[in-house]
């Protein structure tokens, strides 16, 4: 009887470590993709270390970038946009507009982490495969790299519009407030 | 109660074993439980995208360096009242950071084609150049 019970927690518990760390590997499967030429095989069997070369040093540029601007993108957020949010709130007025424009702001935020995660992953996986011996994977693997990068850029520009649209609306307040006060 | 003429339960012969050697079970045990507590924890660093960020893996050296390690971000103030004086100093920051902002285009360009990593089809682009 104890054995038994042993033996379901011990099963349990290695089932829920497998499962918990499966749901963080993500097969890729290409279907429905043209095939390559011969004449695109063979260039990129001849320029695919040079290129694993570049996106490595890529990869490494855009950490630092992802590091710094990070920061920057956050600290907007956290520092200039919440305290006058709040402090307008509590002097009485209404921010709608701007707390709306903050929270749109910090939905691209998590966007922009969300995705930097699944390009900085998908560069973590090409830098392991042997691109000689798998030149179409490669190919197709740097594909979608391009496609998580793009996708990266699209949440960079749409916080730089966000950055854009805040100030426009801070304006808007500081003239209605300066009209008011008059 | 048990009745005193029933014979006593006999235990499993695997646990009677495991009673002997208690002190190696325990060992054997605490290293399997470290193990998947090991695991668990990679599994939430890669997950979390703490690994993206960590700079101290192999690989990153050349760029540690360079990361804005600096304070010097000047945080408004969220308490006091909202005056003119106070928005023109909001503006005054604000307006430094979302220079700051513009300035670089960053995850831009066209780094990652086909043909800046040299792995397009370069002859079907030259047929095609041909034709045009």
């Amino acid at each position: 009887m104890k054995m038994k019970y042993i033996k379901r927690v011990a099963s349990i518990v290695i089932a829920g470590t497998l499962i918990f760390m499966s749901g963080n590997m993500v097969a890729a499967v290409g279907t429905g993709e043209t095939p390559l030429s011969d004449s695109q095989l063979q260039r990129i069997k001849t320029n695919c270390l040079d290129a694993q070369s570049t996106l490595s040093q890529l990869h490494v540029s855009d950490a630092l970038l992802r590091v710094n601007r990070g920061q920057l993108y956050e600290s907007i957020a956290n520092k200039l946009m919440a305290p006058l949010n709040s402090r307008i709130v509590f002097s009485g007025f209404s921010a709608e507009k701007l707390i709306s424009d903050t929270t749109s702001y910090n939905k691209h935020l998590a966007s922009f982490r969300a995705n930097y995660l699944a390009y900085g992953t998908a560069m973590d996986d090409i830098a392991k495969l042997d691109c000689q011996a798998q030149p179409e994977q490669f190919y197709r693997s740097v594909a979608d790299v391009r496609h998580k990068r793009n996708r990266v850029y699209d949440e960079v520009k749409a916080l730089k519009a966000g950055v854009a649209q805040y100030k426009t609306d801070v304006t808007d307040f500081a003239n209605d407030f300066k009209a008011t006060a008059q | 109660m048990r009745d005193p003429d029933e014979p006593a339960p006999v235990a499993h012969p695997l646990v009677l074993r495991l009673q002997r050697h208690s002190f190696v079970v325990m060992l054997v045990a605490s290293i399997a439980i470290a193990l998947m507590l090991v695991a668990v924890a990679m599994s939430l660093y890669a997950s979390s995208g703490a690994a993206q960020l960590d700079l101290s893996r192999p690989g990153f050296s050349a760029v540690r360096s360079s990361v804005d390690k600096s304070d010097n971000f000047d945080t408004f103030p969220s308490t006091g009242p909202i005056t003119e004086q106070t928005l023109r100093d909001f503006d005054k920051l604000y307006t430094a950071k979302s220079k700051e902002v513009d300035a670089v285009d960053d995850f831009g360009g066209d780094v990652l084609s086909d043909k800046s990593l040299g792995i397009d089809d370069s002859q079907a682009a030259a047929s095609s150049d041909a034709t045009n």
